[in-house]
Protein backbone atom coordinates (compact mmCIF):
# COMPACT_ATOMS: atom_id res chain seq x y z
CA UNK A 1 0.00 0.00 0.00
CA UNK A 2 1.41 3.40 -0.91
CA UNK A 3 1.49 6.16 1.71
CA UNK A 4 -1.14 8.06 -0.30
CA UNK A 5 -3.49 5.06 -0.27
CA UNK A 6 -2.87 4.59 3.44
CA UNK A 7 -3.57 8.25 4.13
CA UNK A 8 -6.81 8.14 2.12
CA UNK A 9 -7.98 5.13 4.15
CA UNK A 10 -7.14 6.96 7.31
CA UNK A 11 -8.98 10.08 6.20
CA UNK A 12 -12.10 7.96 5.67
CA UNK A 13 -11.80 6.77 9.26
CA UNK A 14 -10.45 3.33 8.36
CA UNK A 15 -7.34 1.65 9.74
CA UNK A 16 -4.66 1.05 7.14
CA UNK A 17 -2.76 -2.12 8.07
CA UNK A 18 0.89 -1.61 9.07
CA UNK A 19 0.98 1.87 7.57
CA UNK A 20 1.62 3.94 10.69
CA UNK A 21 4.88 3.73 12.61
CA UNK A 22 4.39 3.21 16.38
CA UNK A 23 5.46 6.76 17.37
CA UNK A 24 3.11 8.34 14.81
CA UNK A 25 1.82 11.74 15.95
CA UNK A 26 -1.14 13.68 14.57
CA UNK A 27 -1.76 17.38 14.94
CA UNK A 28 -5.07 18.71 13.72
CA UNK A 29 -8.27 20.49 14.68
CA UNK A 30 -6.37 22.21 17.46
CA UNK A 31 -5.31 19.05 19.22
CA UNK A 32 -2.80 16.19 19.14
CA UNK A 33 -3.18 12.42 18.99
CA UNK A 34 -0.41 9.90 19.53
CA UNK A 35 -0.28 6.32 18.27
CA UNK A 36 -2.34 4.37 15.79
CA UNK A 37 -5.47 3.86 17.88
CA UNK A 38 -5.81 7.52 18.82
CA UNK A 39 -5.15 8.67 15.27
CA UNK A 40 -7.62 6.24 13.69
CA UNK A 41 -10.17 7.26 16.30
CA UNK A 42 -9.61 10.94 15.44
CA UNK A 43 -10.41 10.38 11.76
CA UNK A 44 -13.25 7.99 12.57
CA UNK A 45 -14.93 10.75 14.55
CA UNK A 46 -14.26 13.48 11.96
CA UNK A 47 -13.65 11.81 8.58
CA UNK A 48 -12.81 13.62 5.38
CA UNK A 49 -15.27 13.95 2.54
CA UNK A 50 -14.68 14.48 -1.18
CA UNK A 51 -11.71 12.17 -1.43
CA UNK A 52 -12.43 11.49 -5.08
CA UNK A 53 -10.83 14.83 -5.97
CA UNK A 54 -7.43 14.90 -4.31
CA UNK A 55 -4.38 16.82 -5.45
CA UNK A 56 -1.10 15.51 -4.13
CA UNK A 57 2.57 16.41 -3.95
CA UNK A 58 5.04 13.75 -2.88
CA UNK A 59 8.71 13.35 -2.14
CA UNK A 60 10.54 10.28 -0.77
CA UNK A 61 10.04 11.64 2.74
CA UNK A 62 6.77 13.59 2.54
CA UNK A 63 3.23 13.50 1.23
CA UNK A 64 0.80 16.38 0.94
CA UNK A 65 -2.84 15.88 0.02
CA UNK A 66 -5.16 18.76 -0.80
CA UNK A 67 -8.86 17.98 -0.58
CA UNK A 68 -11.05 21.00 -1.26
CA UNK A 69 -10.52 23.46 1.57
CA UNK A 70 -8.58 20.94 3.64
CA UNK A 71 -5.10 19.45 3.50
CA UNK A 72 -3.05 16.69 5.08
CA UNK A 73 0.73 16.54 5.35
CA UNK A 74 2.69 13.47 6.39
CA UNK A 75 6.31 12.51 7.09
CA UNK A 76 7.20 9.17 5.52
CA UNK A 77 9.91 6.62 6.31
CA UNK A 78 10.15 3.58 4.02
CA UNK A 79 6.52 3.99 2.96
CA UNK A 80 5.29 4.23 6.54
CA UNK A 81 3.82 7.29 8.18
CA UNK A 82 5.60 8.90 11.14
CA UNK A 83 3.77 12.18 11.49
CA UNK A 84 0.55 13.78 10.23
CA UNK A 85 -0.84 17.32 10.17
CA UNK A 86 -4.51 17.93 9.38
CA UNK A 87 -5.65 21.38 8.29
CA UNK A 88 -9.02 22.73 7.32
CA UNK A 89 -12.41 23.82 8.55
CA UNK A 90 -14.24 22.29 11.47
CA UNK A 91 -14.80 22.56 15.15
CA UNK A 92 -11.71 22.42 17.34
CA UNK A 93 -11.29 19.33 19.49
CA UNK A 94 -10.78 19.61 23.22
CA UNK A 95 -7.11 20.34 23.78
CA UNK A 96 -4.93 19.41 26.72
CA UNK A 97 -3.91 22.11 29.18
CA UNK A 98 -0.61 23.75 28.38
CA UNK A 99 1.60 26.34 30.00
CA UNK A 100 1.68 29.56 28.02
CA UNK A 101 5.21 30.55 27.05
CA UNK A 102 5.67 34.32 26.65
CA UNK A 103 8.08 34.81 23.77
CA UNK A 104 9.25 37.12 21.03
CA UNK A 105 8.71 35.76 17.52
CA UNK A 106 11.09 38.20 15.87
CA UNK A 107 14.12 38.97 18.12
CA UNK A 108 14.38 42.14 16.09
CA UNK A 109 12.78 45.59 16.25
CA UNK A 110 12.15 45.72 12.53
CA UNK A 111 9.69 42.85 12.40
CA UNK A 112 10.69 39.66 10.59
CA UNK A 113 8.21 38.25 8.11
CA UNK A 114 8.91 34.55 8.11
CA UNK A 115 11.17 32.07 9.88
CA UNK A 116 12.81 29.57 7.56
CA UNK A 117 16.14 28.08 6.58
CA UNK A 118 16.89 26.64 3.17
CA UNK A 119 19.05 23.76 4.50
CA UNK A 120 16.15 22.39 6.54
CA UNK A 121 14.40 21.31 3.34
CA UNK A 122 16.67 19.14 1.20
CA UNK A 123 13.70 17.75 -0.76
CA UNK A 124 12.80 21.19 -2.05
CA UNK A 125 14.10 22.14 -5.49
CA UNK A 126 16.35 25.21 -5.03
CA UNK A 127 14.20 26.99 -7.62
CA UNK A 128 11.18 26.52 -5.38
CA UNK A 129 12.68 28.28 -2.38
CA UNK A 130 11.72 31.78 -3.47
CA UNK A 131 8.10 30.81 -4.12
CA UNK A 132 7.95 29.31 -0.63
CA UNK A 133 9.31 32.54 0.82
CA UNK A 134 6.75 34.48 -1.16
CA UNK A 135 3.92 32.32 0.20
CA UNK A 136 5.20 32.80 3.73
CA UNK A 137 5.36 36.52 3.14
CA UNK A 138 1.74 36.52 1.96
CA UNK A 139 0.68 34.55 5.02
CA UNK A 140 2.33 37.10 7.24
CA UNK A 141 0.93 40.16 5.44
CA UNK A 142 -2.24 39.28 3.58
CA UNK A 143 -3.85 37.22 6.25
CA UNK A 144 -6.62 39.75 6.62
CA UNK A 145 -7.84 39.68 2.99
CA UNK A 146 -11.12 37.92 3.79
CA UNK A 147 -11.03 38.13 7.53
CA UNK A 148 -13.09 40.54 9.57
CA UNK A 149 -10.88 40.07 12.65
CA UNK A 150 -7.31 39.80 11.37
CA UNK A 151 -4.70 38.92 13.94
CA UNK A 152 -2.55 41.68 15.34
CA UNK A 153 0.54 39.70 14.48
CA UNK A 154 0.99 36.64 12.31
CA UNK A 155 4.32 34.85 11.86
CA UNK A 156 4.86 31.78 9.68
CA UNK A 157 7.52 29.21 10.60
CA UNK A 158 8.33 26.89 7.71
CA UNK A 159 8.10 23.29 8.95
CA UNK A 160 8.10 21.24 5.75
CA UNK A 161 8.71 22.12 2.11
CA UNK A 162 9.33 19.74 -0.78
CA UNK A 163 8.78 19.47 -4.48
CA UNK A 164 8.26 17.00 -7.26
CA UNK A 165 8.81 18.22 -10.80
CA UNK A 166 7.39 21.72 -10.93
CA UNK A 167 4.94 21.14 -8.08
CA UNK A 168 5.74 22.12 -4.55
CA UNK A 169 4.12 21.92 -1.13
CA UNK A 170 4.84 23.80 2.08
CA UNK A 171 3.58 23.51 5.64
CA UNK A 172 3.85 26.43 8.02
CA UNK A 173 3.22 26.74 11.74
CA UNK A 174 1.44 30.04 12.07
CA UNK A 175 1.80 32.06 15.24
CA UNK A 176 -1.13 34.35 15.89
CA UNK A 177 -1.45 37.18 18.35
CA UNK A 178 -5.12 38.18 18.29
CA UNK A 179 -6.35 41.69 17.65
CA UNK A 180 -8.69 41.93 20.65
CA UNK A 181 -7.92 44.06 23.67
CA UNK A 182 -7.09 40.84 25.45
CA UNK A 183 -5.07 38.97 22.86
CA UNK A 184 -5.44 35.34 21.96
CA UNK A 185 -2.08 33.59 21.55
CA UNK A 186 -1.01 30.38 19.92
CA UNK A 187 -0.01 28.37 16.89
CA UNK A 188 -2.14 26.99 14.09
CA UNK A 189 -0.99 25.81 10.66
CA UNK A 190 -1.20 26.80 7.01
CA UNK A 191 -0.42 24.73 3.92
CA UNK A 192 0.34 25.67 0.34
CA UNK A 193 0.48 23.90 -3.01
CA UNK A 194 2.14 25.75 -5.82
CA UNK A 195 3.81 25.46 -9.19
CA UNK A 196 7.16 27.03 -9.85
CA UNK A 197 9.41 27.61 -12.78
CA UNK A 198 7.86 30.73 -14.24
CA UNK A 199 8.95 34.23 -13.27
CA UNK A 200 6.12 34.84 -10.82
CA UNK A 201 4.24 32.71 -8.36
CA UNK A 202 0.90 31.88 -9.96
CA UNK A 203 -2.09 31.40 -7.68
CA UNK A 204 -0.84 29.06 -4.99
CA UNK A 205 -3.51 27.06 -3.21
CA UNK A 206 -3.48 28.07 0.44
CA UNK A 207 -5.25 25.97 3.07
CA UNK A 208 -5.76 27.50 6.46
CA UNK A 209 -6.13 25.53 9.66
CA UNK A 210 -9.46 27.15 10.46
CA UNK A 211 -10.26 24.73 13.28
CA UNK A 212 -6.82 25.36 14.75
CA UNK A 213 -7.34 29.10 14.49
CA UNK A 214 -10.59 28.78 16.43
CA UNK A 215 -8.76 26.69 19.00
CA UNK A 216 -6.20 29.47 19.41
CA UNK A 217 -8.98 32.03 19.87
CA UNK A 218 -10.64 29.89 22.54
CA UNK A 219 -7.52 28.65 24.32
CA UNK A 220 -6.87 29.58 27.92
CA UNK A 221 -3.61 31.36 28.65
CA UNK A 222 -2.13 29.57 31.64
CA UNK A 223 0.67 31.39 33.38
CA UNK A 224 0.98 28.91 36.22
CA UNK A 225 -0.25 25.61 37.57
CA UNK A 226 -3.15 26.74 39.71
CA UNK B 1 38.51 5.81 22.06
CA UNK B 2 35.14 5.16 20.46
CA UNK B 3 33.69 7.82 18.20
CA UNK B 4 30.07 8.90 18.24
CA UNK B 5 29.41 7.55 14.75
CA UNK B 6 31.23 4.19 15.04
CA UNK B 7 29.17 1.06 14.41
CA UNK B 8 27.01 2.53 11.63
CA UNK B 9 25.29 -0.86 11.33
CA UNK B 10 23.64 -0.21 14.71
CA UNK B 11 20.66 1.78 13.53
CA UNK B 12 18.47 4.25 15.33
CA UNK B 13 14.88 3.03 15.78
CA UNK B 14 13.66 6.19 14.03
CA UNK B 15 11.60 5.26 10.97
CA UNK B 16 11.62 1.50 11.66
CA UNK B 17 8.44 -0.52 12.07
CA UNK B 18 7.77 -2.55 15.20
CA UNK B 19 8.07 -5.80 13.22
CA UNK B 20 11.46 -4.74 11.95
CA UNK B 21 12.58 -3.76 15.44
CA UNK B 22 11.47 -7.12 16.85
CA UNK B 23 12.96 -9.25 14.08
CA UNK B 24 15.33 -11.81 15.53
CA UNK B 25 18.65 -12.65 13.92
CA UNK B 26 22.42 -12.72 14.31
CA UNK B 27 24.45 -10.20 16.27
CA UNK B 28 25.22 -6.90 14.59
CA UNK B 29 27.52 -5.65 17.34
CA UNK B 30 29.93 -7.21 19.78
CA UNK B 31 28.01 -7.39 23.09
CA UNK B 32 29.96 -9.51 25.58
CA UNK B 33 27.80 -10.84 28.40
CA UNK B 34 24.48 -9.89 26.80
CA UNK B 35 21.73 -12.44 26.09
CA UNK B 36 21.99 -13.92 22.58
CA UNK B 37 18.56 -12.56 21.64
CA UNK B 38 19.94 -9.01 21.58
CA UNK B 39 21.35 -8.16 18.17
CA UNK B 40 22.89 -4.82 19.12
CA UNK B 41 22.71 -2.28 21.94
CA UNK B 42 19.72 -0.42 20.50
CA UNK B 43 17.93 -3.75 20.20
CA UNK B 44 18.80 -4.53 23.83
CA UNK B 45 17.13 -1.31 25.01
CA UNK B 46 14.04 -1.55 22.77
CA UNK B 47 13.52 -5.30 23.16
CA UNK B 48 14.06 -5.58 26.92
CA UNK B 49 11.66 -2.66 27.44
CA UNK B 50 9.09 -4.50 25.34
CA UNK B 51 9.64 -7.80 27.15
CA UNK B 52 9.34 -6.21 30.58
CA UNK B 53 6.54 -3.66 30.03
CA UNK B 54 4.40 -5.02 27.21
CA UNK B 55 4.96 -8.78 27.51
CA UNK B 56 4.72 -8.29 31.31
CA UNK B 57 7.78 -10.42 32.06
CA UNK B 58 8.66 -8.07 34.87
CA UNK B 59 10.94 -10.60 36.53
CA UNK B 60 13.39 -9.96 33.70
CA UNK B 61 14.35 -6.86 35.67
CA UNK B 62 16.34 -9.26 37.86
CA UNK B 63 18.57 -10.20 34.93
CA UNK B 64 18.58 -6.72 33.37
CA UNK B 65 19.36 -4.58 36.44
CA UNK B 66 22.28 -5.08 38.78
CA UNK B 67 21.52 -5.78 42.42
CA UNK B 68 23.04 -2.44 43.42
CA UNK B 69 21.67 -0.45 40.48
CA UNK B 70 20.92 3.16 41.40
CA UNK B 71 17.97 4.78 39.67
CA UNK B 72 18.11 8.57 39.87
CA UNK B 73 14.95 10.65 39.58
CA UNK B 74 14.09 14.12 40.78
CA UNK B 75 12.23 12.55 43.67
CA UNK B 76 15.34 10.79 44.92
CA UNK B 77 17.49 7.77 44.13
CA UNK B 78 16.28 4.21 44.48
CA UNK B 79 18.61 1.25 44.82
CA UNK B 80 18.36 -2.34 43.66
CA UNK B 81 16.56 -4.38 41.06
CA UNK B 82 13.80 -5.43 43.47
CA UNK B 83 12.75 -1.79 43.74
CA UNK B 84 12.55 -1.69 39.94
CA UNK B 85 10.47 -4.88 39.89
CA UNK B 86 8.03 -3.52 42.47
CA UNK B 87 7.79 -0.12 40.77
CA UNK B 88 7.08 -1.70 37.39
CA UNK B 89 4.37 -3.97 38.82
CA UNK B 90 2.79 -0.96 40.53
CA UNK B 91 2.82 1.11 37.35
CA UNK B 92 1.29 -1.72 35.33
CA UNK B 93 -1.35 -2.38 37.96
CA UNK B 94 -2.47 1.23 37.41
CA UNK B 95 -2.10 1.35 33.62
CA UNK B 96 -1.96 -2.24 32.45
CA UNK B 97 -2.44 -1.44 28.77
CA UNK B 98 0.62 0.76 28.70
CA UNK B 99 2.46 0.88 25.39
CA UNK B 100 6.06 1.95 25.80
CA UNK B 101 6.82 3.40 22.41
CA UNK B 102 10.48 4.02 21.78
CA UNK B 103 11.04 7.13 19.70
CA UNK B 104 14.84 7.02 19.73
CA UNK B 105 17.83 5.45 21.45
CA UNK B 106 20.92 7.65 21.39
CA UNK B 107 23.88 5.75 22.76
CA UNK B 108 27.58 5.94 23.44
CA UNK B 109 30.42 3.55 24.18
CA UNK B 110 31.79 4.53 27.59
CA UNK B 111 34.80 2.19 27.38
CA UNK B 112 35.60 -0.63 29.85
CA UNK B 113 32.61 -2.64 28.67
CA UNK B 114 30.08 0.04 29.56
CA UNK B 115 27.50 1.28 27.08
CA UNK B 116 25.21 4.22 27.76
CA UNK B 117 21.75 4.72 26.25
CA UNK B 118 19.38 7.66 26.21
CA UNK B 119 15.97 6.20 25.41
CA UNK B 120 13.13 8.56 24.51
CA UNK B 121 9.76 6.97 25.13
CA UNK B 122 6.14 7.97 24.94
CA UNK B 123 4.13 5.77 27.28
CA UNK B 124 0.52 5.63 26.27
CA UNK B 125 -2.06 4.07 28.58
CA UNK B 126 -5.50 4.22 30.16
CA UNK B 127 -5.72 5.28 33.80
CA UNK B 128 -7.66 2.19 34.94
CA UNK B 129 -6.22 1.67 38.41
CA UNK B 130 -5.65 3.78 41.50
CA UNK B 131 -2.22 5.36 41.81
CA UNK B 132 -0.32 7.24 44.50
CA UNK B 133 0.50 10.15 42.21
CA UNK B 134 -2.47 10.22 39.81
CA UNK B 135 -5.08 9.26 42.40
CA UNK B 136 -8.22 7.20 41.85
CA UNK B 137 -8.74 5.65 38.43
CA UNK B 138 -10.27 8.15 36.04
CA UNK B 139 -10.42 5.90 32.93
CA UNK B 140 -8.85 8.75 30.98
CA UNK B 141 -6.10 8.35 28.42
CA UNK B 142 -2.65 9.44 29.47
CA UNK B 143 0.49 9.62 27.40
CA UNK B 144 3.61 11.49 28.36
CA UNK B 145 7.24 11.57 27.38
CA UNK B 146 9.95 9.88 29.41
CA UNK B 147 13.67 9.80 28.76
CA UNK B 148 15.62 7.03 30.48
CA UNK B 149 19.42 7.23 30.46
CA UNK B 150 20.97 3.87 31.32
CA UNK B 151 24.56 2.87 31.96
CA UNK B 152 24.81 -0.80 31.04
CA UNK B 153 27.29 -3.63 31.30
CA UNK B 154 26.91 -7.32 30.47
CA UNK B 155 23.14 -7.35 30.04
CA UNK B 156 22.46 -5.24 33.12
CA UNK B 157 21.61 -1.64 33.77
CA UNK B 158 24.00 -0.56 36.51
CA UNK B 159 22.83 3.05 36.84
CA UNK B 160 19.81 4.89 35.48
CA UNK B 161 18.64 8.51 35.28
CA UNK B 162 14.92 8.83 34.61
CA UNK B 163 12.97 11.98 33.74
CA UNK B 164 9.24 11.96 33.08
CA UNK B 165 6.76 14.72 32.29
CA UNK B 166 4.71 13.88 35.39
CA UNK B 167 2.93 17.20 35.58
CA UNK B 168 1.40 16.67 32.16
CA UNK B 169 0.26 13.21 33.28
CA UNK B 170 -1.53 14.77 36.26
CA UNK B 171 -3.21 17.25 33.93
CA UNK B 172 -4.25 14.49 31.54
CA UNK B 173 -6.22 12.69 34.23
CA UNK B 174 -7.83 15.94 35.41
CA UNK B 175 -5.68 16.36 38.51
CA UNK B 176 -4.43 19.51 40.24
CA UNK B 177 -0.60 19.59 40.11
CA UNK B 178 -0.22 21.89 43.11
CA UNK B 179 -2.52 19.73 45.23
CA UNK B 180 -0.49 16.63 44.34
CA UNK B 181 2.81 18.44 44.96
CA UNK B 182 1.69 19.79 48.35
CA UNK B 183 0.51 16.35 49.43
CA UNK B 184 3.86 14.88 48.45
CA UNK B 185 5.71 17.69 50.23
CA UNK B 186 3.70 17.11 53.42
CA UNK B 187 4.79 13.47 53.36
CA UNK B 188 8.41 14.50 52.73
CA UNK B 189 8.43 16.62 55.89
CA UNK B 190 7.56 13.64 58.05
CA UNK B 191 10.04 11.12 59.38
CA UNK B 192 13.81 10.98 59.11
CA UNK B 193 14.95 13.92 57.00
CA UNK B 194 18.32 12.34 56.29
CA UNK B 195 16.63 10.40 53.49
CA UNK B 196 16.57 13.64 51.50
CA UNK B 197 20.30 14.28 51.87
CA UNK B 198 20.80 13.27 48.23
CA UNK B 199 19.14 16.50 47.11
CA UNK B 200 21.58 18.74 49.01
CA UNK B 201 24.49 16.71 47.66
CA UNK B 202 23.15 17.00 44.13
CA UNK B 203 22.71 20.76 44.47
CA UNK B 204 26.27 21.06 45.84
CA UNK B 205 27.55 19.06 42.88
CA UNK B 206 25.83 21.32 40.36
CA UNK B 207 26.97 24.42 42.28
CA UNK B 208 30.50 23.06 42.00
CA UNK B 209 29.86 22.60 38.28
CA UNK B 210 31.66 19.28 38.13
CA UNK B 211 30.22 18.75 34.69
CA UNK B 212 31.70 17.49 31.46
CA UNK B 213 32.40 19.05 28.12
CA UNK B 214 31.92 17.70 24.62
CA UNK B 215 34.94 17.82 22.34
CA UNK B 216 34.89 20.36 19.54
CA UNK B 217 34.27 17.69 16.90
CA UNK B 218 31.37 16.06 18.76
CA UNK B 219 27.83 17.03 17.65
CA UNK B 220 26.85 17.60 21.29
CA UNK B 221 29.20 20.57 21.49
CA UNK B 222 26.57 22.76 19.85
CA UNK B 223 23.78 22.19 22.42
CA UNK B 224 26.24 22.07 25.34
CA UNK B 225 27.58 25.51 24.46
CA UNK B 226 24.02 26.66 23.96
CA UNK B 227 22.85 25.52 27.41
CA UNK B 228 25.88 27.06 29.10
CA UNK B 229 25.50 30.30 27.20
CA UNK B 230 21.86 30.51 28.29
CA UNK B 231 22.02 29.43 31.91
CA UNK B 232 25.57 30.47 32.88
CA UNK B 233 25.85 33.71 30.92
CA UNK B 234 22.23 34.72 30.23
CA UNK B 235 23.18 35.16 26.56
CA UNK B 236 19.92 33.74 25.27
CA UNK B 237 20.05 35.26 21.80
CA UNK B 238 23.52 33.90 21.15
CA UNK B 239 22.54 30.56 22.60
CA UNK B 240 19.43 30.30 20.42
CA UNK B 241 21.45 30.83 17.26
CA UNK B 242 22.19 27.10 17.54
CA UNK B 243 18.62 26.52 16.36
CA UNK B 244 17.15 26.73 12.91
CA UNK B 245 14.87 29.82 12.82
CA UNK B 246 11.88 27.48 12.47
CA UNK B 247 12.97 24.80 14.96
CA UNK B 248 10.29 22.84 16.79
CA UNK B 249 10.48 22.90 20.57
CA UNK B 250 8.85 20.40 22.99
CA UNK B 251 9.36 21.16 26.67
CA UNK B 252 7.52 19.74 29.68
CA UNK B 253 3.96 20.53 30.71
CA UNK B 254 2.93 20.74 27.05
CA UNK B 255 5.13 23.68 26.09
CA UNK B 256 5.16 23.22 22.33
CA UNK B 257 6.16 25.90 19.85
CA UNK B 258 8.45 27.00 17.07
CA UNK B 259 11.43 29.23 16.60
CA UNK B 260 14.41 30.56 18.50
CA UNK B 261 12.27 33.00 20.43
CA UNK B 262 10.05 30.21 21.75
CA UNK B 263 13.08 28.34 23.10
CA UNK B 264 14.32 31.53 24.74
CA UNK B 265 10.83 31.93 26.23
CA UNK B 266 11.03 28.44 27.75
CA UNK B 267 14.44 29.22 29.26
CA UNK B 268 13.57 32.65 30.62
CA UNK B 269 10.30 31.36 32.02
CA UNK B 270 12.16 29.03 34.38
CA UNK B 271 15.20 31.29 34.80
CA UNK B 272 12.94 34.13 36.03
CA UNK B 273 12.08 32.08 39.08
CA UNK B 274 15.62 30.76 39.62
CA UNK B 275 18.13 33.28 40.89
CA UNK B 276 21.89 32.63 40.95
CA UNK B 277 21.62 29.58 38.74
CA UNK B 278 24.27 26.97 38.07
CA UNK B 279 24.11 24.54 35.18
CA UNK B 280 26.02 21.30 34.79
CA UNK B 281 26.32 19.15 31.67
CA UNK B 282 26.33 15.60 32.99
CA UNK B 283 26.41 13.36 29.92
CA UNK B 284 26.34 13.58 26.13
CA UNK B 285 25.82 11.10 23.32
CA UNK B 286 25.15 11.32 19.60
CA UNK B 287 24.18 8.94 16.82
CA UNK B 288 23.48 9.21 13.10
CA UNK B 289 19.85 9.41 12.00
CA UNK B 290 18.31 8.64 8.60
CA UNK B 291 18.69 11.31 5.91
CA UNK B 292 22.01 12.58 7.31
CA UNK B 293 20.46 14.08 10.43
CA UNK B 294 22.20 13.63 13.78
CA UNK B 295 20.55 12.83 17.11
CA UNK B 296 22.15 14.27 20.23
CA UNK B 297 21.30 13.50 23.85
CA UNK B 298 22.36 15.82 26.67
CA UNK B 299 21.67 15.15 30.34
CA UNK B 300 21.99 18.35 32.33
CA UNK B 301 21.21 19.73 35.76
CA UNK B 302 20.19 23.18 36.85
CA UNK B 303 19.99 24.64 40.32
CA UNK B 304 19.15 28.03 41.72
CA UNK B 305 17.27 29.89 44.42
CA UNK B 306 13.53 30.27 43.96
CA UNK B 307 13.68 34.03 44.45
CA UNK B 308 11.61 35.26 41.52
CA UNK B 309 7.91 35.03 40.76
CA UNK B 310 6.37 33.62 37.64
CA UNK B 311 5.28 30.23 36.46
CA UNK B 312 6.04 28.54 39.81
CA UNK B 313 4.22 31.10 41.94
CA UNK B 314 5.44 33.40 44.68
CA UNK B 315 9.15 33.08 45.53
CA UNK B 316 9.93 30.84 48.48
CA UNK B 317 13.72 31.16 48.79
CA UNK B 318 14.03 27.39 48.38
CA UNK B 319 17.05 25.95 46.61
CA UNK B 320 15.66 24.06 43.63
CA UNK B 321 17.17 21.20 41.66
CA UNK B 322 16.22 20.29 38.10
CA UNK B 323 17.42 17.19 36.31
CA UNK B 324 16.76 17.40 32.59
CA UNK B 325 17.48 15.34 29.50
CA UNK B 326 17.27 16.89 26.04
CA UNK B 327 17.20 15.14 22.69
CA UNK B 328 18.09 17.28 19.70
CA UNK B 329 17.83 16.58 15.99
CA UNK B 330 20.54 18.41 14.10
CA UNK B 331 20.50 19.02 10.36
CA UNK B 332 23.19 20.86 8.42
CA UNK B 333 24.70 22.37 11.55
CA UNK B 334 21.53 23.64 13.24
CA UNK B 335 19.09 22.17 15.74
CA UNK B 336 15.80 21.38 14.04
CA UNK B 337 13.99 19.76 16.95
CA UNK B 338 14.33 19.87 20.73
CA UNK B 339 12.65 17.36 23.06
CA UNK B 340 13.45 18.39 26.61
CA UNK B 341 12.01 16.50 29.57
CA UNK B 342 12.15 17.26 33.29
CA UNK B 343 9.77 16.48 36.12
CA UNK B 344 8.05 19.80 36.77
CA UNK B 345 5.77 18.18 39.34
CA UNK B 346 8.87 17.40 41.41
CA UNK B 347 9.88 21.07 41.11
CA UNK B 348 6.51 22.15 42.52
CA UNK B 349 7.05 19.58 45.30
CA UNK B 350 10.38 21.22 46.19
CA UNK B 351 8.75 24.66 46.14
CA UNK B 352 6.03 23.34 48.44
CA UNK B 353 8.74 22.42 50.95
CA UNK B 354 9.29 18.82 49.98
CA UNK B 355 12.37 16.57 49.65
CA UNK B 356 14.25 18.07 52.55
CA UNK B 357 15.70 21.38 53.63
Amino acid sequence: MTPIDALKMLLRGQRPKDALLPPCRLEGLGTEAYGEEAIVNHFRQVPFEGLEAVASVTSPANVALFVGDAAVFADIFDNRILRIWRLGPGLPCAAEPRIGVPFDTDLFQSRRDIALRREDHPQLDPNAFEPVQEIGYRLAHEWSADDSHPPWRSRPFLLRAFSNGNSGAALFALYQLGSGQQRSVGFSFAAARFNFGSASLANPQIVRDLAGEKAVEQAAWRTGFT
Amino acid sequence: MAKWNDNPEVLSPVGRSFDELMEEGPRRQDLPGYEPVYRDFVDYIIRCTHRIWEEKNIGLCRTHYSNDCVMHTLTGPQVGCEVVVQGTIGALAMSSDRQVIGEDVIWSDEENGHLYSSHRIVSSSTHLGNDAMLGRATRREAGVMTIADCLCRENRIVEEWLVRDNLRAVWQVGGDPWAVARRQADADREGDQSRHEWRRLAIDRVRGQVGISASSDHPARLPCDMLRSAFSEDMYGEAASAFSPAAEIHWPSNRHGYGRGFWIGCCTQIRAGLHQPSVSIDHVAARPLPNNDVAVAVRWSLTGTHAGGGVWGEPTGRELLIMAISHYRIRAGAILEDFTVFDELAILRQIAGGLGA
